[in-house]
Formats: C-alpha cells, sequence, structure tokens
C-alpha cells in the first residue's frame, strides 16, 4: 500500500519536474543576425510609431526627431538554408535571411516594436554586426551602446560600423558565396583586421574608448558595393558617443602606424625626381608616442618607424643601395606630411582616437589632476596641443627583382 | 570573484593592484597567526581555543558574533551567485530556485565527515583555476599600459587608499576555514606549508584578475560594469576560434569557485556551532543553518542591496577577523595557555 502511494507521488511529480524554466527551442528563436539603424524620412515611407514603450511625453527630446529605422536580418533555423548551396546568389539577402523593418524612439523602442511583430522571441546571442547610418552616428549612439551592452545575449566581438549610405542597404547586400549575408560582412571586418587595414575595434574595445577618459572611439566606415559586398571606405571617429567625422583608408594606415599595430597593410606611392615612381607597403610598425608637460603645456612627439617593402616600381628601373636611401628619405617625407594632416583633421573635430589623454592622465596625474580634470577641457588642450611627428621608414626588401 | 575588481577600483581607481598586494600582504598576518594558533592547540578548532583562552563567556560571545557573521555571509554570497545566474545565464528561472538548491548542496554535504569536504574541495580545484587562467591570459593583449598608470591612484588620501586595502582583504577572507580544519589534520603541527601555498595561489589569481581587469578596462569603465569580470570572459577571443563564447565555460567555472566558498563558509558554521553547543548532530545544525541562510538570501531587494550589504560586511569582518586573531595569539602568549598535546 504504502508502495503504491510512494508510486503514484512519484509519477504525479513529473507533472511538476519538467526541466528547465529555460528551455527555448532553437527553433522559437528568431535570431538576429544584422542589426541596421536608419534614420527614418517621414515623408518618404510612412511608418507610424506604435506607442508600446514610451509615452509621447515621456520621450527624451533628443530623440523626439529624429526616429530611428530599425532593419534587422533574422535567421529562423530550419526555415533558411544552412551551409554553402551552389548557384543562385547576388539577389538580394532577402533570399536566404529574413529583413524586417520596424521603427523607434530608440533602439529598445524599436526592438519591442520589432517584437511585437514576430512570432518567435528576438535572440541577440548570434549579432555579428550592428550598422548605424552615418545621421544616427552623429546624433549620438548612447542608446544604441547602452541597451547592448545591458543585454547579457550579445557577443562582444561583435562588430559595431557606420554607413555612409542608408544602413539598411547594407543588410540588404547578399553577397553569392555566402549564405548568411551578415557573417560575410564580418568576416570582411575580420580579415581586414587581420590584414593589418583596421584597428582592433569591435564592439567591446570600442565602448572601452568611447567611455575612457582621454580617448576617442573609432569604428569602420563601409560603403556598400554592387549590392553584393562592402568596402571599408574608412574609418569613424568618434568624441564621446557622437560621430564627428571619417579618416581615408590612407588614414587608418597613418593611425595604425601611429599606434605601431602590426601587421602592416597599408602602401604608400612616392616619385623622385627623375621619374621614377615606387609603392612601398608597410610590413611592420613601431611606435613611440612621448608626452612631456613643461609649464603646464603638454605636448606630444610621434615617432614612428616602419619597414617598408617595395611593391611596384613603374618608369624606372634602378634600385639600388643609393636609390632605396633616396626613397625613403621621400617616403619620410611625405609620411610626416600625412600624418600632420591627419592629426590636424583629428584636432580639428577634437577626437583624440591616438589616447593622448588617457596616456597623459596616466604619466602626468598631477598636471591632469590640476588642470584638465574632465574629458571636456582635454579636448580644448588637445586642439591647441602640439604634437610633433617624426617618421623613420626603412625599405628592407624588394620582392623577386634586383633591380 | 566577479564583482571584486569593480568593488576595489571603486574605492582606489588606479591605485588597485597596489592595495590588493597591501591587501594580500595584511591577510597573510592573519594567516600567519591562525597556523600559529593551530600549533599551539592541535587538537582545537577556532571556537575550541578561543574558549580556553578568552574563558567560556567571553569566548562564546565572540564566536556567536563570529558565526552569525559567517550565516550572513552564506546568505548573500548565495544570492549574489543566483542574481548572476538570473541575470546571465538563466533569466527565466526563479531565483529561489537557484538559492534553494546550492544551498540545499552545501547542507547535504556537510552532513557527512570532513574527508568528503576535503576531497571536494581538492577535485574542483583544477576546475576552477584552469577556465579562470584561459580567461585571463588572452586578455594581455588588451591591457593599455595608461590604464595602469598611475599606479599610486588620483588624488587618492590614506584614507581611501585603506578602504580599497580592506576590501581586497575581504574579497579573500575565507581562508579562516583552515583554523577550523586544523585539528582534523593527519599532522596539525606541519599545516603551515599547505596553508600559506593555498593562500598565495588564491590570492595571487585574485590580484592577477584585478590587475587585467584594469589593464583592460580603465579606472573609468569599470564602474559602470555590474560583473567585470564577466564581461572580461565575453570580450576574450580565444586563438584559432576554435570557440566563440568563452563565458560560458567561465560562468561554469565561476560556479563552482562559488560552491566552494559557500561551502568553506557553511562548514565554519556547521562544526562551529556542534562545537558550541557539544554536539555531534551535524545534520540538525546543517538543517537549521540552511533555513536561516535560505531566508538571509531573500533580504536583499535588489542587487544593488546585496552589493552594499556584501561590502559592509566584507569590511567589518575583515577588521573584526585580523584584530581578533592578533589579540588571540598575544594572549595566548602573554597567558601562556597551550593546547593538550597530540
Amino acid at each position: 500500500m504504502n508502495k503504491r502511494v510512494i508510486l503514484i507521488s512519484l509519477l504525479f511529480s513529473t507533472y511538476f519536474l519538467t526541466g528547465c524554466w529555460d528551455r527555448y527551442e532553437l527553433e522559437e528563436r528568431a535570431n538576429i543576425l544584422g542589426l541596421a539603424i536608419d534614420v527614418m524620412d517621414e515623408e518618404a515611407e510612412n511608418f507610424t510609431v506604435p506607442e508600446i514603450t514610451y509615452k509621447e511625453e515621456n520621450i527624451p527630446d533628443e530623440y523626439k526627431e529624429p526616429i530611428i529605422k530599425l532593419t534587422a536580418q533574422l535567421a529562423v533555423p530550419g526555415k533558411i538554408k544552412l551551409g554553402p548551396e551552389g548557384g543562385g546568389g547576388g539577389d538580394g539577402s532577402e533570399k536566404t535571411a529574413w529583413v524586417v523593418q520596424t521603427v523607434g524612439s530608440s533602439l529598445k523602442d524599436a526592438m519591442t516594436n520589432l517584437q511585437q511583430q514576430l512570432a518567435e522571441k528576438l535572440y541577440l546571442g548570434h549579432l555579428q554586426i550592428i550598422v548605424l547610418n552615418e545621421k544616427v552616428a552623429k546624433r549620438g549612439t548612447e542608446d544604441i551602446n547602452d541597451f547592448l551592452k545591458r543585454e547579457y545575449e550579445v557577443r562582444r566581438t561583435a562588430w559595431m560600423v557606420v554607413s555612409e549610405d542608408k544602413a539598411e542597404e547594407v543588410l540588404q547586400a547578399a553577397p553569392p558565396i555566402e549564405t548568411v549575408p551578415a557573417l560575410y560582412l564580418s568576416d570582411t571586418l575580420k580579415n581586414s583586421m587581420r590584414f593589418g587595414k583596421l584597428p582592433r575595434e569591435h564592439l567591446g574595445r570600442f565602448w572601452l574608448d568611447i567611455e575612457d577618459i582621454g580617448i576617442g572611439g573609432s569604428i569602420p566606415y563601409i560603403t556598400v558595393i554592387e549590392n553584393d559586398r562592402i568596402m571599408v571606405s574608412g574609418l569613424a571617429y568618434f568624441k564621446g558617443d557622437k560621430m564627428v567625422g571619417h579618416m581615408t583608408p590612407f588614414e587608418i594606415g597613418v593611425y595604425l602606424a601611429m599606434q605601431g599595430k602590426n601587421p602592416g597593410g597599408y602602401a604608400i606611392a612616392v616619385n623622385t625626381d627623375d621619374g621614377g615612381i615606387y609603392i612601398g607597403e608597410s610590413s611592420v610598425r613601431r611606435s613611440d608616442i612621448k608626452i612631456n608637460v613643461k609649464d603646464g603645456q603638454p605636448s606630444a612627439q610621434l615617432n614612428v618607424e616602419v619597414e617598408v617593402t617595395i611593391e611596384e616600381e613603374t618608369k624606372a628601373n634602378d634600385l639600388d643601395n643609393k636609390k632605396v636611401k633616396k626613397i625613403e628619405k621621400e617616403m619620410e617625407k611625405s609620411a610626416v606630411e600625412k600624418f600632420e594632416k591627419t592629426i590636424n583633421k583629428w584636432k580639428e573635430n577634437e577626437s583624440d582616437v591616438l589616447g593622448i589623454g588617457a596616456r597623459t592622465r596616466a604619466e602626468f596625474p598631477h598636471y591632469w589632476d590640476e588642470q584638465v580634470k574632465t574629458d571636456e577641457n582635454w579636448s580644448q588642450i588637445f586642439k591647441e596641443m602640439n604634437i610633433e611627428v617624426n617618421v623613420e621608414c626603412q625599405i628592407e626588401r624588394a620582392g623577386m627583382e634586383w633591380k | 570573484m566577479l564583482a571584486i575588481p569593480r568593488a576595489i577600483i571603486d574605492k582606489v581607481g588606479n591605485a588597485a593592484p597596489l592595495a590588493s598586494l597591501v591587501g594580500i600582504g595584511l591577510s597573510s598576518i592573519g594567516l600567519l597567526g591562525l597556523i600559529y594558533l593551530g600549533k599551539r592547540f592541535p587538537q582545537h578548532t577556532f571556537i575550541g581555543y578561543n574558549k580556553i583562552i578568552l574563558g567560556k563567556t567571553i569566548g562564546s560571545l565572540f564566536m556567536i558574533v563570529y558565526l552569525m557573521l559567517s550565516v550572513i555571509l552564506i546568505g548573500l554570497d548565495t544570492r549574489q551567485f543566483a542574481e548572476v545566474l538570473v541575470g546571465g545565464l538563466l533569466p527565466n528561472t526563479p531565483i529561489h530556485f537557484s538559492i534553494f538548491f546550492m544551498l540545499l548542496l552545501c547542507a547535504v554535504i556537510n552532513y557527512s565527515n570532513v574527508s568528503t569536504f576535503a576531497y571536494i574541495h581538492f577535485f574542483y580545484l583544477p576546475l576552477i583555476i584552469l577556465p579562470l587562467l584561459v580567461v585571463i591570459l588572452p586578455t594581455f593583449k588588451d591591457i593599455e599600459y595608461y590604464h595602469l598608470l598611475p599606479i599610486n591612484g588620483h588624488n587618492l588620501s590614506l584614507n581611501g587608499f585603506m578602504s580599497g586595502v580592506v576590501t581586497m582583504m575581504g574579497g579573500i577572507s575565507n581562508y579562516f576555514v583552515i583554523s577550523m580544519v586544523i585539528p582534523y589534520l593527519k599532522n596539525p603541527k606541519k599545516n603551515a606549508k599547505g596553508g600559506i601555498w593555498g593562500f598565495f595561489i588564491g590570492t595571487f589569481l585574485v590580484l592577477l584578475l584585478n590587475t587585467v581587469a584594469l589593464g583592460a578596462f580603465g579606472d573609468q569603465k569599470i564602474l559602470e560594469m555590474m560583473w567585470p569580470t564577466l564581461v572580461l570572459a565575453r570580450m576574450v577571443e580565444v586563438p584559432g576560434e576554435i570557440v566563440a563564447r568563452i563565458d560560458a565555460i567561465f560562468i561554469i567555472s565561476w560556479i563552482f569557485a562559488v560552491f566552494t566558498t559557500l561551502l568553506s563558509y557553511y562548514f565554519i558554521v556547521v562544526r562551529g556551532v556542534a562545537e558550541m553547543i557539544n554536539s555531534k548532530n551535524y545534520r540538525f545544525i546543517s538543517v537549521g543553518t540552511f533555513l536561516i541562510a535560505f531566508l538571509i538570501a531573500l533580504i536583499p531587494s535588489d542587487i544593488y542591496d546585496v552589493y552594499n550589504y556584501l561590502l559592509f560586511l566584507w569590511v567589518g569582518g575583515v577588521i573584526f577577523y585580523i584584530l581578533y586573531v592578533i589579540l588571540l595569539v598575544v594572549l595566548a602568549k602573554v597567558l601562556r595557555k597551550k593546547g593538550s598535546a597530540v
């Protein structure tokens, strides 16, 4: 009798012991692979913002205008084909992933609106790339950063990029060789980084830099090419959480050289008086940033050493010891010029991407605590400060040709 | 382990590694004191010799305070553990269940004898240390020297610095368990070597963690993070990209770490109470502790409360521990009290 009672209660308990509360099947998730954030053009597109999160009077003033348009690339397992499947492609990413759009006043607001339209639960664990339209980046990225930081699913190794054109176009671009478009985009960036064409500025690093004192953040600036791939056309740099400008690809090279980041990936072309044109690619970069505070005036000295390999020679056929020295001189001259120009650009926009402020704060704490104190003061000082650049180029190799 | 870098950096900013080092130094005084007492009273636990030195009434009074502190710490630590689980791993699982099962596990293990306790620690040690190293080592490339300088912090007063030191000492205070296991050792007189080794391996890891977290995040950004170490684990990219997300592994190892920590406190409480009331009924005490700790874990209303209480107790507890141990050592010498020989 007693055994029977135990048996029955055990059987009955299976109703309550169904396992995990957090059981959350793959097919029930809408995996967001990419997010694109645009400014909504109210006249051309007729979206209305549903009243879900905010009440009209609760919307912070700066978010009232413009309203953001969120585009998400979703992959629903079992519903998209995974793995390469020959043929097709180039038809836009709608074929392989699902692209949905909605609007909102801030990112969380837009995400809530999006969830309101979908059967599956949004899942951010596979988010690869977040594309911001330039206007959004200039409006300020506080809401976007905060939401993504707070959400524990988001990987800090995802990428955030700024797009020159509409951000949604980036997500609609579909490379013919990869079935999940967002993966291709993030691979493009990851490999650029490996080849020395981009700094290691994924989400985690970017967030560190924009919040640190005395350093500005930077993220890739991209353009869509032929609707199926992206080009890294520069690096957007920030002052606080607002984008203030962007560098050209060559200036990324300059930026990386100043930081001494390896491997080198950018080339520089110079011509000598006798008409030869030589292109050398940097292979190893070393840099030393020296900071000095004299009479309450900070100044910085950048000493950059670049090892160069000659990759192309036209209109001449005369490489030798002497010529190499001459080319090095030319390269140094032109590099210093370019470096200074780039620095002036940063100064103008008050964006200290090199972290000179952070270094000053670390090395001269007294000066910082007494005279600078805040980030805001630093950007004024940075604007005025004297930054000297020395570049030393050293041509080490010239490929398979002797001359 | 998850919040310590933030707690210390909040107090001392860039001076965190230095403060940690000083904290380790000061804590080691407490450790040496305990080891000395252990040698002097090889057959008694902390509770036991403190009765001998201070007399029954005063000794018991102090011990009640000490044991209560430990029970409260068990409760709060469990709550912290459960908050991380809810916040980062299992958002839908009711928090009561995480607390309940963690405490239940501790309670059940404390039914049995000391060697079970020792084997569990022995078994989990590598499972804690290895994943922690896996997280820490690849982050070295993210360390910026300008996050670490100046090593004495910005505008830091001695008072501020000391509060950071005390926070660190609080974070590593569970070496206290050694005072409860000494009499169970095969050779209590030889406890010094093992105790010191264990202490320095553990504290070195905490020091490394603080330094790496500061170096990677800087003294500003880290204050905004709930659990800096967890964020660190999420930023790590393992070379070769074998696994994309380290943080899952890290959380598992962290669960082991919390478990062994709680188990230590629990052990102190169960054995301590048993010795105080001269009972061997560990089961009964274990269940009682379980109920009290469970209720305490439910007291804080939110995560900020949890950390306020925890920090308060850490600081209070540490001052109590160190001063008390020094007092005991001095009194034992002056009064020439000695435990019976083995």
